[in-house]
This record gives C-alpha cells, sequence and structure tokens, in this order.
C-alpha cells in the first residue's frame, strides 16, 4: 500500500483511542487497515507507551499517617468543635490568660537569649575572623521563611562582626517569633518546630569534598537523580528529596565530620519539624575544601 | 456499587463509625493516586484526600447508591483538586520548583546522573528523566485534558464512569481523551 492510500483511508485519532481503550470496535475494513498502516500502528504504540508511562508514575502511595489523619478529622474535626457549648465570659478569661502567659514567657525567653549574645567580647570577634572564610551560597529570599541567614540589624550584627559572608555563622539560627524573625543560638532551637523550606541550600565545610558526592549517593533512594557541578575545590549537588530523609542526610553529614554553615533548616541539632515527612524538597549543597 | 462496598456503607449507616474507617483504608490510596496526578504534588494532594473523605463521612448516610461509591468518591476528589488548581492559579503559585533549574551564578553547568551500582542503572535514570517530564507535561496541557487522562489511566476506568465522575457526555470523553493523548505526545516531544 503506498503513502497516499495510507493516508486516505486512515483510522481517525479519536477511533484509534477509543479502540485501544477497547471502548470501539472497530470495522472490519479498519482492522484490515491497521494490519498494512504503519503509520495507524506506531499511533497505536504511542498511546501503549504513555498508558505504560502514567501507569507507572501513578504508583505512589499515601504517607503512613493520612489515615489515621483523615479518620479524627472526619469524625472529630469540626463536629468536635461544635459539641462545646459557647461560654463567652469564660471563653474571655482564658483567652486573656493565654495572652499573659504568652507576653510573660515571650519575656522571660527574649531575657535569657539576649544576654548570651551581647556578652560577646572583642576576644570572641577576633576568634571568629581567624576561621576559614567561606562564602555563604545565595537564598532565594522569597522561599526562606523561617530559617534564614543573619542579615543587618540583628544581634549578631551588632557585634560589629560583617554580614559579607566571611563569618561563620552555624551557631545561629533564624527563627520566626510569629510576627518578626530573630537570630538564635541554635543550641536554644531544637525543642521548637522549625520550617524546612521547600528549597534547602546548604553550605558544608569539610576535609575532601569529594567524598561527601559518594557519601550523599549512599544516603538517597537508589534511582534518585542527582544534579552535580564541580568547580575547582567545591562541588554543587541538588537532589529531589522528602524532609525526613534531608534530615536524615544532614544528620549523617554532620556526624561524619562534615561541618555546615548555613544556618538553614534542617540543621543537625533540630529535632522539631512542622509538616509532613514526606513533603517533598529539594536540597541543594555546597561543599567546600577546609 | 460492588458489594464490599455496600456492605461496608450498610454497615456505616446502621451506626457502624468503624465501617468509615474501613472505606478510608480501602480507597485513601487509590484517591491520593488521582488528586497527585491531577495536582501533581503531595502536599495539595493530601489536603483534597482529607477534604474529599470529610464530605463522604458528611454525606455517606444520604447516600443512594444510584452509582458505585468509588465514582462517587473521584468525583468529589476531582472536584476538590479543580478547586485547588484554579486558587493555585489565581495565586499565581503553580510554578513547579525543578531539579533542573539552575543554582544562581551558574555557569556551564553540567547535569550528571550518577548512576546505581544495581538494577539496570541507566535505564532506572532515563525512566525519572522521562517521569519528571510526564510531570511537567501534564501539568502543561489543559486541565479537561489532564483530568480525562489521569482517570481514565488510573485503574482503567472505564469511558461510562469517566463521564459519571465528571458529569460530561460519553462522546466527549472519547474526543477529550484523543485530544489529550495527542497533547501529550506534543508537549513530551518538547521536552525531549
Amino acid at each position: 500500500m503506498n503513502a497516499d492510500n495510507e493516508k486516505s483511508v486512515c483510522i481517525s485519532k479519536e477511533r484509534l483511542s477509543a479502540h485501544f481503550d477497547g471502548e470501539l470496535k472497530l470495522e472490519k475494513h479498519e482492522q484490515e487497515h491497521l494490519k498494512h498502516c504503519s503509520k495507524c500502528s506506531s499511533v497505536l504504540k504511542e498511546f501503549a507507551y504513555l498508558a505504560e508511562l502514567l501507569k507507572k508514575s501513578m504508583q505512589i502511595e499515601v504517607s503512613p499517617g493520612l489515615n489515621d489523619k483523615i479518620i479524627r478529622k472526619a469524625k472529630y474535626g469540626e463536629d468536635f468543635e461544635r459539641s462545646i457549648p459557647f461560654n463567652f465570659s469564660g471563653f474571655f478569661l482564658k483567652a486573656a490568660s493565654i495572652v499573659i502567659f504568652a507576653a510573660l514567657a515571650g519575656i522571660l525567653f527574649y531575657n535569657n537569649i539576649k544576654p548570651e549574645q551581647s556578652q560577646a567580647t572583642s576576644a570572641d570577634i577576633t576568634s571568629l575572623d581567624q576561621r576559614k572564610s567561606v562564602k555563604f551560597p545565595a537564598v532565594n529570599q522569597q522561599t526562606v521563611f523561617l530559617a534564614d541567614l543573619p542579615q543587618k540589624n540583628t544581634t549578631v550584627n551588632n557585634l560589629n562582626l560583617n554580614t559579607n559572608g566571611n563569618i561563620d555563622y552555624s551557631n545561629f539560627a533564624r527563627v520566626s517569633t510569629g510576627l518578626d524573625h530573630k537570630t538564635v543560638p541554635l543550641s536554644t532551637v531544637s525543642k521548637r518546630s522549625i520550617a524546612i523550606n521547600p528549597l534547602v541550600e546548604h553550605l558544608w565545610v569539610a576535609d575532601n569534598p569529594e567524598n561527601a558526592v559518594e557519601f550523599i549517593k549512599k544516603s538517597i533512594k537508589p534511582n534518585s537523580k542527582i544534579k552535580l557541578e564541580h568547580n575547582g575545590n567545591s562541588f554543587k549537588i541538588a537532589f529531589k528529596t522528602n524532609k525526613a530523609q534531608a534530615v536524615k542526610i544532614v544528620k549523617k553529614l554532620h556526624d561524619a565530620g562534615y561541618k555546615l554553615i548555613s544556618p538553614a533548616q534542617p540543621q543537625p541539632e533540630q529535632k522539631v519539624f512542622p509538616g509532613s515527612s514526606n513533603d517533598n524538597i529539594i536540597y541543594r549543597a555546597t561543599f567546600t575544601r577546609n | 456499587m460492588n458489594d464490599t462496598d455496600t456492605v461496608i456503607i450498610k454497615k456505616f449507616i446502621d451506626g457502624s463509625e468503624v465501617a468509615f474507617d474501613e472505606l478510608v483504608k480501602k480507597h485513601s490510596n487509590k484517591a491520593y493516586q488521582v488528586a497527585y496526578g491531577l495536582l501533581g504534588n503531595n502536599h495539595d494532594a493530601e489536603e483534597v484526600v482529607q477534604d474529599a473523605f470529610i464530605k463522604v463521612f458528611k454525606n455517606l448516610k444520604k447516600f443512594r447508591g444510584d452509582s458505585k461509591f468509588t465514582t462517587w468518591l473521584y468525583r468529589i476528589v476531582t472536584n476538590l483538586a479543580r478547586n485547588k488548581y484554579h486558587w493555585h492559579r489565581r495565586r499565581g503559585a503553580d510554578v513547579n520548583v525543578s531539579i533542573s533549574d539552575s543554582m544562581p551564578g551558574e555557569i556551564n553547568s553540567v547535569d550528571m546522573d550518577i548512576p546505581d551500582s544495581k538494577n539496570e542503572p541507566l535505564k532506572i535514570l532515563e525512566y525519572a528523566e522521562v517521569e519528571e517530564n510526564l510531570k511537567i507535561a501534564l501539568n502543561k496541557i489543559p486541565e479537561k485534558l489532564r483530568e480525562v487522562i489521569i482517570l481514565r489511566h488510573f485503574e482503567e476506568m472505564s469511558y461510562s464512569d469517566i463521564a459519571s465522575i465528571l458529569n460530561c457526555e460519553l462522546g466527549t470523553v472519547k474526543s477529550r481523551l484523543a485530544r489529550a493523548r495527542d497533547a501529550l505526545k506534543k508537549e513530551l516531544n518538547k521536552l525531549n
């Protein structure tokens, strides 16, 4: 059969599509045509390829806690709240006491942190300046909402430390207070829930940064795709993962002696994170030579 | 409605709340897969599934069984996913972050796949890339075409079930599916 003939009697894609799905029985002459027409056969092959691809890509499991969450929310969520009779005076008293308690707790907490930071002496500053100089990776401010690089006008800056990226901030973290952000010693944050951004960028210092790549490769799922870039003494690596895995990797790297410089979450010491452990994130890390 | 679902729903109507747990355990994974296929991200898909089952819980006693339970459930999931998709679009927040995005200041960046030593690594990596492209392509085709192709390739749903879920004619499902396959193929070709 020549090409013109093939074209003139080719089966429409709509009919081929329905035939592929088993929803349409082709006419006898169409069945006959299909046996000889390479064009129509290749359309069917494409449908089969797409079907396989779609089926495979949908083989995903829900996070383990989701069913319990659904059941709890459906059964007790709104109905539970509705079943409590509203008592205005009781509500007012409770709300007022919560506000007063929160204010007192805030003052106490702030007083606990402030002296620790303001007690730094010129000797501390000198020792910080003598540390190995490293550059912070660029951070997309729009996606960073809780943990961030220290910025100007923070308590750290009041110590006359410059913020051009030549200082080791690994002992500090930026945390949200609800209204704004504060830079606080890392040791004070491990029990608080601090968000992990959808895009995490970390800078690590290591004696052998090239080993870190192998280390990460062993720590993530076997079929994960990794983006890698080598530039002189530093390696940049990026891959998709989830919150739980990112936390484990950061902890493992830390335990293996790699030093995390960036204050963005997850930090090795941090234990509490909001959201689901299955939340997808992109982890980008730069490993630079010590 | 298949027998098992009928029995479970009957138990629920007779006052057994545990029956609802059974329905959740039985169908949440599939509902999640549909929501994930339509929305392309885990967080939104989980929210949609939660909200869908809350609706089921509230209305299950009124469920008359005219259609399959799953048809009803997927109709709720599809509608909620549609709302969420439009909500994101209005907020301009439906931009996917891709691992292929360059890092700021990155020059001559080269993608390097690190192969695993087992399970035909090249095939796995190739497939990971194709899967990523499929997600992007699905996100680019019109919403109505995406819905129909996700529902069709999910458990080989019949045209009449899809028509019932999407509240449209059988012929519409047929033509949309052909267009969806064509559009998806074109988008995948662009990405390759």
